[in-house]
């Protein structure tokens, strides 16, 4: 039985080394369609060889649609023009580095054994044998979905810096845009002059501009550019189920909350207005009197609830009128 | 004023080119309020009428000396003279109350610690100040600072705006010239207030050009006191905002001036004013940007004139060659994209004064026709060249920073150091109600105005304000931009509604004057309208929908109400920002201030302790590596060579710092020992309950590491598999195995004895097991623990390995902790904070 064992082992053996050569993963690379290697659990193993001298960026990804996984679909693209643009150096440096995608359904194993939870995941297996291998360098490096976005450029930019050569992005010439926007142009060009009867008056219009300008600075000052930044949620869900609009903390704000506050300003600016301009204009000392009262109570009230509003936010604020 | 505003024509709109001259006409500063209705000269009584239940139904009306219905009497007899003189004492009175009000509610933080520079920067402004006064101008405008950025050391004198400490350094000279001997670091601590008296008083000007001199005034209170403004100007906070924002208003206002009067005098003054704030604030772009859109508005309205043409080229042409003798400015101006807007209006500008100029030479409608397209093709080509230069990278397109404020998601990619900072990050809705309370709702109805009169100057006031409300939602830093406008609106709107409840006039009544009315001649509109609601009988609308409108407020009770409201409103407002100061903004953040049980206050003064301790103990060329917040306290309080400071200007040299803090000794040691570094110094909050500590900064140090080496580097690591940020047992291996962790963290647990370390910035049980420095010991840690300075360990003298040493020392002396080895050269002194 020893001989036989022996020559078993070495058997066993003989695939797993053939596996863990740079030539062996370039033909199978080589093979498809955009240079990408398609894993499941077996083949990840063996590409993940601890003789490995050669890097992987192998993309954890679940396409089919059972699993319903939206920016799964979003970010294979980019990974996908990424690797094409990767075929493009020579093949001796090609060689160094490969490109591999583990769809969830053949390579659940994988999952469960990194502890992995969402898809898409990308991850950077340096070298572990060769010239190119450096001891103080990590084991392995995730690419931060959440920070670089799921566009080509930040991947490519990302992944550029840790291949063994830096590479250009190679980007498919699309013709449409170089038809589309100088006839759009003209387009709206020639709708515009053939409208300037009605359009010249409204771009000098007073009221459009201040309007505008009106809307624009009660947007801004009522944190606009916080949410778009930020990207905050339009509403949370609160304790016990319910919908709450206002996030706690004081440097923190909900979509809607900040479109109250802008509506909040944009009345008491307009009662302000009211109180100068139409009150006075009134020709009737009752009628006079009635909106004095009426837009002055709308003031003091809805300047309470404000300081009320904000008395939320900053618990420690000791001041308010009415509430 | 009421009467005059109310009435004016809104209609229209825009005036036609050819009134311009008139809207200048009306730009001239209108008589104040109590002119216009003061009795002539020579006015005897004022006549009690008897009580008509027309006017104002319970209260009596009178009558001025002309006859005119009034709402309550008026002291007759005074001579306009008289009036005149009262008004200007009455406001100079009050301007310097007003000037003293924003000087004295700055001075919290003087009063409760001492006279000292704040936080980070000022502490680089006032080092740099010293050398100014003590060694010369030349010597600091060539200074060359070796302990900076070790090894590679700063030339100061070209990398910094030197307006602020030139200017604190003249106000020290003049003291000295009237023999007041002040110690600078008074002046550089009382140089933010004063200026602050200054900002209000030219705020008044400027306000008083765009309204009335009592909204100037109202303006001047308001931008004295407004947190927004006072948390860049309180005491000791000796930084380039502090004198920027004065000087931000008095080139705004003198550009008012200068575009008035067409004066290339008061041009010249905007020019020297506008050079000051290149010198002193990286800011002046703003300035850059705003007086050529506000011309290229005005052009676009058709309100070009000799005036804009002469204010414009003679604050351009001076400006820029001023501000190009600043070293840090230099050929900025005309190389980078910033400036251009400034260069092509000032061309515009001489193309259509020439055009202009052959136009009423040479008349003829077809020559007309061709200038106006020479006008247009001109404009097009130079545009077309400025966007080829740009690209074939003659002029350098938009720098970092400014770019990053209109597309938001740049720095957060490319200048991790410049998204890092929280005072870039934007501007959620309470800040903007903190920093301005009830302004920011008066802001928009003060646009309101502006919109209404549509003078040249207050088109000035519309572009500043919808610019800086995107600005300050960007940028939190940039509350500072918006303050001044929303002061100079809100104080507009707040006048005019004071004006028009406390004008005095009081409008016939419509039922007396009926018949009177039907025999005026009335405009066919409105006698449509009129004619229409007749036919209406039972409702008629009487006030603007009804087409005939009074102007003034009939009865006092009305009155009464909403002055009583506003004064109310202003009580509220000085209250909220006395408070907001108080509570917000003075803390000079190099000394801490917390309240006792018993209300008693407790000083914590931990960093100054741990400075001057470094002061003393270590030598002189000891280098000492923290994070870059504390490189200007070190230098300026401890006065040691540090690797980073808050100049911020080498970002590998940051990353490298950063990699090390967040590497394992065996990582960070050779880093260390490359730069020469003595101490490592860690800012820790986790006894004192410190939020501001260096754990909390440390995921940013791990993204600017990553930045430059994304392979050795990588920010998942230091979260658990939940994405948690933890420093309890949860934390991952990089995390416990980090230099900043182990330097935190250190010994911590023992101050505990036994029971769960309670970490109380983060509100988690730092784990028990001893953490082991091998290439570190500490050598000192400051009362509250907020300071912790540790030795870096030379190569061990028979060259073994420190891991090896530290293993020899445990197994030699067992039971005691591994790094309580008194070996060091200076010893350990360690604070036990009262618990």
């Amino acid at each position: 039985m020893r001989p036989f064992t022996l020559l078993s082992s070495l058997l066993l053996a003989l695939p797993l080394t053939l596996a863990s050569s740079a030539a062996h993963w370039s033909a199978i690379a080589a093979k498809s369609k955009d240079g990408i290697i398609k894993l499941d659990s077996q083949s990840y193993e063996e590409l993940l060889a601890l003789d490995r001298d050669y890097s992987v960026s192998i993309l954890l990804t679940a396409l089919p649609p059972q699993y319903k996984c939206q920016p799964c679909h979003v970010f294979d693209p980019a990974f996908n023009s990424v690797a094409a643009s990767w075929r493009k150096v020579p093949k001796q440096v090609r060689e160094q580095h490969f490109f591999a995608k583990l769809d969830f359904e053949n390579g659940q194993e994988v999952y469960q054994q990194l502890g992995l939870t969402s898809a898409p995941t990308l991850q950077f297996h340096p070298p572990l044998a060769g010239p190119n291998r450096n001891s103080n360098k990590l084991s392995v490096i995730t690419y931060e979905l959440n920070r670089h976005g799921l566009t080509a450029p930040p991947l490519h930019a990302w992944q550029s810096g840790l291949t063994p050569q830096p590479f250009s992005l190679h980007k498919p010439f699309n013709p449409i845009p170089f038809i589309v926007i100088p006839l759009g142009l003209i387009t709206v060009a020639a709708s515009l002059y053939s409208m300037r009867q009605l359009l010249v008056p409204l771009v000098q219009s007073r009221i459009v501009w201040g309007t505008g300008s009106m809307i624009l600075i009660l947007t801004f000052t009522s944190g606009y550019m916080w949410n778009k930044i930020k990207g905050a949620p339009y509403v949370a869900a609160g304790p016990g189920g319910s919908v709450s609009w206002i996030a706690n903390g004081y440097s923190n704000q909900l979509g809607l909350e900040s479109q109250v506050v802008g509506g909040i300003y944009g009345l008491l600016a307009f009662s302000i207005v009211a109180l100068t301009v139409f009150v006075p204009a009134q020709s009737s000392p009752v009628k006079q009197r009635i909106g004095v009262y009426l837009w002055l109570a709308m003031l003091v009230v809805v300047f309470s609830l404000l300081i009320k509003l904000f008395r939320i936010k900053n618990g420690g604020y000791p001041f308010g009128l009415l509430f | 004023m009421a009467p005059k505003t109310a009435k004016s024509p809104a209609k229209s709109a825009r005036p036609p080119p050819s009134s311009s001259q008139q809207s200048f006409d009306n730009s001239i500063p209108t008589t104040p309020e109590l002119e216009t209705v003061s009795p002539p000269n020579g006015a005897t009584t004022t006549t009690i009428s008897s009580p008509s239940s027309s006017g104002g139904g319970i209260f009596p009306t009178f009558l001025d000396g002309k006859g005119k219905r009034i709402a309550y009497p008026l002291p007759s007899g005074l001579s306009p003279t008289a009036i005149n003189n009262t008004e200007s004492l009455l406001r100079f009175v009050i301007l310097a109350l007003i000037c003293g009000a924003a000087i004295g509610s700055r001075l919290f933080a003087v009063i409760r610690f001492e006279s000292v520079i704040h936080e980070f920067d000022p502490w680089f402004n006032f080092r740099a100040s010293k050398v100014l006064v003590n060694d010369g101008f030349y010597e600091f405008w060539n200074w060359f600072d070796p302990s900076a950025w070790y090894p590679l050391g700063r030339t100061v004198g070209t990398t910094l705006y030197p307006g602020l400490m030139v200017t604190s350094g003249l106000i020290w000279h003049a003291l000295r010239a009237i023999n007041m001997p002040v110690d600078i670091r008074n002046v550089c601590v009382m140089l933010a207030p004063g200026f602050a008296g200054l900002t209000a008083w030219s705020t008044y000007l400027f306000t008083a050009e765009m309204s009335t001199p009592s909204a100037g005034l109202l303006a001047a209170a308001f931008i004295g006191i407004a947190p927004g403004y006072i948390s860049r100007s309180v005491a000791g906070s000796y930084d380039n905002e502090a004198i920027a924002i004065f000087i931000l208003m008095a080139s705004f206002y003198s550009w008012i001036k200068a575009l008035k009067t067409g004066s290339s005098l008061w041009g010249m003054v905007t020019a020297l004013f506008y050079a000051w704030m290149v010198a002193a604030w990286g800011g002046y772009v703003f300035i850059t940007n705003m007086i050529p859109l506000h011309a290229f508005v005005l052009i676009l309205m058709g309100r070009f004139n000799n005036r804009l043409y002469t204010a414009y080229s003679s604050w351009y042409a001076i400006g820029t060659i001023a501000s190009m003798q600043v070293p840090f400015v230099e050929f900025l101006p005309i190389r980078t994209s910033e400036h251009m807007a400034a260069l092509g209006v000032f061309g515009l500008l001489q193309l259509i004064a020439f055009v202009e100029t052959v136009r009423r030479l040479v008349p003829g409608k077809q020559f007309q026709l061709l200038l106006r397209a020479f006008v247009v093709a001109v404009f097009v080509v130079s545009f077309a060249a400025l966007v080829v230069l740009t690209f074939s990278g003659w002029i350098a397109p938009f720098a970092g920073r400014f770019y990053s404020l209109w597309d938001t998601g740049y720095a957060k990619v490319h200048m991790p150091i410049i998204a890092s900072v929280s005072e870039h990050q934007p501007t959620a809705w309470p800040s903007f109600y903190f920093d301005l309370e009830m302004l920011i709702f008066f802001f928009p109805a003060g646009v309101y105005w502006c919109f209404r009169e549509l003078r040249d100057e207050q088109v000035f006031i519309i572009i500043y304000a919808v610019l800086s409300a995107y600005f300050a939602g960007v940028m939190v830093r940039l509350m500072l931009v918006i303050t001044p406008v929303v002061c100079v609106c809100a104080a507009i709107a707040f006048s005019k509604l004071l004006e028009a409840y406390i004008d005095p006039s009081v409008p016939s009544d419509p039922a007396e004057e009926t018949g009177a009315a039907e025999d005026q001649p009335i405009s066919k509109s409105k006698a449509k309208k009129m004619a229409a609601t007749q036919q209406s009988k039972p409702f008629s609308f009487t006030g603007l929908l009804g087409g005939k409108s009074t102007s003034g407020i009939f009865a006092l009770d009305t009155r009464f109400a909403v002055i009583t409201t506003l004064i109310l409103f202003l009580f509220v407002f000085v209250h909220h920002c006395t408070w907001v100061t108080s509570s917000a903004y003075s803390s000079p953040s190099v000394v801490l201030a917390s309240r006792n049980q018993d209300g008693s206050q407790n000083i914590i003064d931990d960093f100054r302790e741990a400075y001057y301790w470094i002061r003393q103990n270590t030598p002189k060329d000891a280098v000492v590596m923290s994070w870059w917040d504390y490189g200007y306290q070190i230098a300026g309080m401890a006065d040691r060579p540090t690797l980073v400071d808050n100049n911020t200007w080498n970002n590998t040299h940051i990353a490298t710092v950063g990699k090390a803090m967040s590497s394992s000794e065996d990582v960070a040691y050779p880093i260390l020992r490359k730069h020469d570094v003595d101490y490592v110094l860690v800012i820790f909050g986790g006894l004192l309950g410190y939020s501001g500590d260096d754990i909390n900064k440390f995921l940013w140090m791990v993204r600017i590491a990553q930045g430059e080496w994304p392979d050795e580097v990588q920010e998942v690591n230091y979260f658990t598999q939940r994405g948690e940020y933890a420093v309890d047992e949860r934390a991952t291996p990089t995390m416990k195995n980090s230099l900043m962790y182990k330097m935190s963290y250190y010994r911590f647990p023992e101050l505990f004895g036994g029971h769960p370390a309670q970490d109380r910035v983060r509100g988690q049980t730092i784990p028990q097991t001893p953490i082991v420095l091998d290439t570190l010991e500490e050598a000192f840690t400051s009362e509250n623990w907020i300071v912790r300075l540790y030795k870096v360990k030379k190569e061990d003298v028979i060259g073994r390995d420190h891991k090896a040493v530290t293993a020899w020392n445990g197994g030699k002396k067992l039971g005691k902790s591994a790094s309580a080895s008194s070996s060091a050269g200076a010893g350990v002194k360690r604070g036990r904070p009262s618990m």
